[in-house]
């Protein structure tokens, strides 16, 4: 009862956060499945175009019923000439119907950007950055990676990296043949080992303390008057 | 004088709801420090990444 409340909180908050992105170009997406924007057709960004940096979150369930809340944020540019975009996601498993740790489940989260050269050429040397995030306790065998791809070129896997803590991964690779307009994808790999244990979703934790917060006001207030009466 | 003294009794009822009021913002925030393990705790057992890529940069021509 109590996780089907929290579904229906957690699966509202993400309609709450993702309404607003439909229209912004960028789109994210988990295992093949479009979660933000529309991942068929990303936005386009000609030259002196930009993404603000724009918070995303969603709940992604497994077909064995292992949930986790994923949110980040990502930002993209065109400009000078030169192509930027960052992207940052995370991951936590927040529980399945039978109440046990998570199964093996990979997560692969797809931030998908297009660009439109419409003065020289894409080839050239692109660079990519990741601080990847394993903590101690996740289960043993999990790992993170991340990978940059210009039109399916990777510019180099950072990772794989299994913690416990954060390493940095710096890549960079030239490429050619790229063609205009250029599909970027930032990927992040997130493997959680069997045996992961699940952690309150941040949204619904805040929202269930809100809920206790709510049920103790009016018992504290009446309280509180009662005393004020038995004084009088 | 009977003016002050009445004053002062519609003054109890009053302090009483400050007190009220003080009261359950001390409450509320020993509820945020509740909920804050909870929001702690999701961030540190997360896996994620946070990164950037950028490009292209060209070889300068030689002269």
């Amino acid at each position: 009862m109590l996780l089907s409340n929290l579904k229906r909180l957690s699966n509202l908050t993400a309609i709450l956060v993702a309404a607003p992105l439909l229209c912004l170009p960028a789109a994210v997406q988990v295992n093949g499945t479009c979660e933000v924007g529309t991942c068929a057709t990303p936005g386009t960004l000609n030259s002196g175009d930009s993404v603000p940096s724009t918070p995303f979150s969603f709940v992604f369930t497994f077909a064995d019923t292992d949930k986790y809340f994923v949110n980040g944020d990502y930002s993209a540019s065109y400009t000078g000439g030169a192509t930027h975009i960052a992207f940052t996601a995370n991951a936590n498993y927040i529980g399945n119907s039978t109440n046990t740790t998570s199964g093996h489940d990979t997560l692969t989260i797809d931030l998908l950007q297009d660009y439109n050269f419409t003065t020289g050429s894409p080839d050239g040397t692109y660079h990519s950055h990741a601080k990847l995030n394993v903590p101690g306790s996740a289960a043993a065998g999990s790992f993170a990676e991340a990978q940059v791809f210009y039109d399916g070129q990777s510019t180099g896997l950072m990772g794989p990296y299994s913690g416990p803590g954060t390493k940095d991964f710096f890549t960079s690779k030239t490429l050619s043949g790229l063609t205009n307009p250029i599909d970027v994808d930032f990927q992040y790999v997130f493997n959680f080992a069997a045996g992961t244990t699940a952690i309150p979703e941040p949204t619904e934790a805040g929202l269930f303390a809100l809920g206790l917060i709510g049920l103790a006001i009016p018992a504290v207030l009446r309280r509180r008057r009662n005393r004020a009466a038995e004084a009088r | 004088m009977d003016q002050k003294v009445n004053q002062s009794q519609s003054n109890v009822p009053e302090n009483q709801d400050l007190e009220n009021r003080r009261d359950v913002v001390r409450r509320l925030g020993k509820y945020a420090v509740y909920a804050a393990p909870f929001t702690l705790l999701s961030k540190a057992s997360a896996i994620g990444g946070t990164g950037s890529s950028s490009g292209p940069s060209r070889a300068k021509p030689k002269h």
